[in-house]
């Protein structure tokens, strides 16, 4: 299973759709907490979260300094962490934020949005998911 | 001889002994111990004077028991009579027929008197008069009585005088260092990177008046659409909140007028008028009881555009300081214009919000044109129908956002376009263009219910259509965006006087009771809307400062259940001369 977490409720669904005909299982979720919830209760069947930079942080990251929100995704992940230990799948940033400036304690790979059409992308997981 | 020599040395040393003093009340105390030694005598006061209400303060006493007053009233007593009239005096006898009327008692028993203004004289201020002009600044007064008779002499006072003069020195340059170092403070609060346009306009505001101890500050802002400068902020204790209202109403002024705060627009300097200056507005100026003012204006000039994007005026009461310092002046401008760079900052950063979303529709207009290309040939007509429409939404979106950034970030002269608008006819044009957004919500489009009255469906308005538009998108995007699982979205239209009103109703998540004043504010974003939705939180100030622009107000009149929000735009807009007083 290949989850999004993105906020956006319009494009990502052409990257699932994409991911799809390639025969992947994907789905979406929309915020911190939703999310939380799902990846920690389907983390066995996880094979790969792709997720934006900037989402929505829910009541678990309200109270933490976000930078202006650029830093959901990075928290989020170390939130993740904190309830399920290392975390057993990779990861993919995959955002408009200028990943340059990014500096995450998270080992995964950065993607600009701009960069891959949803069939891009697709092809790029697939071949990741192969190797 | 030998004597009063003796007394100069004493003297020398004692204005030695204030220099050295590391904050006010040890120099008061310097100050005090040595005036009284001076002339040796065992009672005395320093009182310093409040600017804002003219309470002559006691700050330092000596001995310290048994002393009745706090404060003394501005004009009253000795020290009060001695401090407004700005000079010394000797009271021989306080029982005399010329002073007894005038005698506030201190100390029991106390038989004469002498009282020595405090004052910094010859020092710079700033007047429109002409350059390079003096002017003294009543600090306090020094006050020492005697239970003998006849104690005081003419040497004495003489003696006192330059010891407060040195004295007053010193305390300007300690309160100048603090004035300094709580502004430094208030700079460095303005600048942390989370405050919004109203909490950066509020520490201004206060830096001015707690720290800067002027009375009054009224903040003027450029509406370059309607040529004019218009009151924004203002606060002081001459102006009771509730005339706040009304003196906005009127402090409206064509920026082609020969009104003061237009003028200081034109010419981008800082002014001190003459109090009988006719650019003021003589009337308004009556009205509230603001002829007594001396009033300072600053240009706010964004540095990287020089732009002036309105003035700030600062006033006090002419009664207590009788100037404007030029010291004051340099701090005020620097003040006023460190708070200019941070509100452009914030907008710096609205901006980044907003251009960080306009990504959204370019890729979504990338990607199904990418599809469209690789797959048109196989796909259905009703897929080919959904992306295409998916692809003008987007559009449509780009434009809002790009309206949005020329808004806040051009500053630009934009004059209003003027045509007939029936506006029963632009809302269902806006809620097809944005069906799509509707449709990816499965939301229901039978939802959307619009209710005119039968005069407001056939009137014409005279507006501008292109920001008229603009609003009701940004209101329609927004019930979107924070509808629940369940879109009901109502609009409704009346006339009403010179006014077509506009309702808007949703059952969205609504707006947090204490967050209803905030919403308003460029940047803000409510916890809950945080939580669910990313965003720049400059939609709803954008449409509020659209709807001013065409004359008109966005309310928010109802929190939730249903969430409302009212639009009131003038049937004729009123611009330039015809909106503004000249």
């Amino acid at each position: 299973m290949i989850v999004f977490i993105d906020d956006d409720r319009r494009y990502i669904q052409d990257y699932i759709e994409e991911l799809r005909s390639f025969g992947y299982d994907a789905l979406q979720q929309y915020n911190v907490d939703e999310a939380l919830d799902f990846v920690v209760k389907k983390q066995t069947e996880i094979k790969l979260v792709v997720l934006d930079m900037m989402i929505p942080s829910g009541e678990r990251l309200k109270d933490k300094d976000k930078d202006h929100g650029r830093r959901t995704g990075e928290l989020f992940l170390v939130e993740l962490e904190k309830v399920i230990g290392k975390i057993p799948f990779p990861c993919i940033f995959f955002t408009h934020v200028n990943i340059d400036h990014l500096n995450s304690k998270f080992n995964c790979q950065k993607l600009q949005k701009e960069e891959y059409t949803p069939y891009e992308l697709a092809k790029e997981i697939n071949e990741l998911m192969k190797a | 001889m030998n004597q009063q020599n003796e007394k100069f040395q004493r003297l020398v040393e004692i204005i030695f002994e204030l220099t050295k003093a590391q904050d006010i009340n040890e120099l008061l105390s310097v100050l005090l111990q040595g005036a009284l030694e001076l002339v040796h005598a065992k009672n005395g006061t320093i009182s310093l004077l409040d600017y804002r209400d003219g309470k002559i303060n006691i700050a330092a006493y000596h001995p310290n028991y048994n002393l009745t007053l706090s404060y003394i009233e501005w004009g009253k007593g000795v020290i009060g009579h001695a401090l407004k009239n700005n000079k010394s005096c000797i009271v021989s006898d306080v029982s005399s027929p010329e002073w007894k009327n005038i005698y506030i008692q201190n100390w029991k028993g106390m038989k004469s008197e002498i009282a020595i203004p405090i004052v910094l004289k010859n020092i710079p201020i700033r007047s429109n008069a002409g350059t390079n002009k003096n002017g003294w600044k009543r600090i306090g007064i020094l006050n020492i009585e005697s239970e003998k008779e006849n104690f005081f002499l003419e040497k004495d006072l003489e003696l006192l005088e330059h010891l407060t003069l040195h004295a007053a020195i010193r305390i300007e340059n300690i309160e100048s260092d603090r004035k300094l170092e709580k502004l430094r403070e208030k700079e460095e609060e303005i600048a942390e990177g989370n405050k919004d346009y109203n909490q950066i306009i509020n520490l201004v505001i206060e830096g001015i008046i707690d720290i800067l101890k002027f009375d009054m500050v009224n903040i003027s802002l450029v509406n370059f659409e309607r040529n004019i400068i218009e009151t924004k902020h203002i606060k002081g204790k001459e102006l009771p909140s509730e005339k706040e209202h009304e003196f906005k109403s009127r402090a409206v002024h064509s920026l082609d007028s020969k009104d003061i705060q237009a003028d200081i627009v034109r010419k981008r300097k800082v002014e001190v008028p003459e109090y009988d200056d006719e650019r003021f507005d003589a009337e308004l100026a009556e009205d509230f009881g603001h002829e007594t003012l001396i009033r300072i204006f600053i240009p706010m000039i964004e540095a990287a555009k020089y732009i002036v994007i309105g003035t700030v005026e600062c006033s006090y009461k002419k009664e207590y300081r009788d100037f404007i310092y030029e010291r004051d002046v340099q701090i005020l401008e620097k003040f006023v214009n460190h708070a200019v760079q941070a509100l452009e900052k914030r907008k710096k950063y609205s901006i980044e919000m907003i251009v960080h979303e306009l990504h959204d529709p370019i890729l979504g207009i990338r990607n199904r044109a990418d599809k469209l290309l690789r797959q048109y040939k196989g796909m259905p007509e009703e897929k080919i129908y959904v992306c295409l429409e998916d692809m003008i939404s987007d559009c449509e979106l780009l434009f809002t956002q790009v309206r949005q950034l020329d808004m806040i970030g051009t500053n630009k002269t934009l004059s209003l376009s003027i045509q007939p608008v029936s506006v029963y006819k632009e809302i269902p044009r806006i809620l097809h263009k944005l069906r799509s957004l509707i449709r990816y919500r499965d939301f229901d489009k039978q939802n959307i219910d619009y209710l005119f009255s039968e005069e407001a469906k056939y009137i014409e308005i005279s507006t501008d259509r292109g920001k008229l538009i603009q609003i009701i998108d940004n209101l329609v995007m927004n019930s979107i965006k924070y509808s629940r699982n369940c879109f009901d979205f109502k609009i409704t239209g009346k006339v009403e006087q010179e006014f077509i009103k506009l309702n808007f109703q949703d059952n969205g998540m609504g707006v947090e009771e204490e967050e209803k004043e905030k919403v308003f504010q460029p940047g803000f974003r409510g916890l809950k809307a945080k939580q669910r939705e990313q965003g720049s939180g400059m939609g709803l100030s954008i449409s509020k400062d659209l709807a001013a622009k065409i004359g008109g107000d966005l309310v928010l009149v109802n929190c939730r259940n249903p969430t409302e929000f009212e639009l009131k735009i003038p049937i004729h807009i009123p611009i330039g001369e015809e909106g503004a007083r000249k």
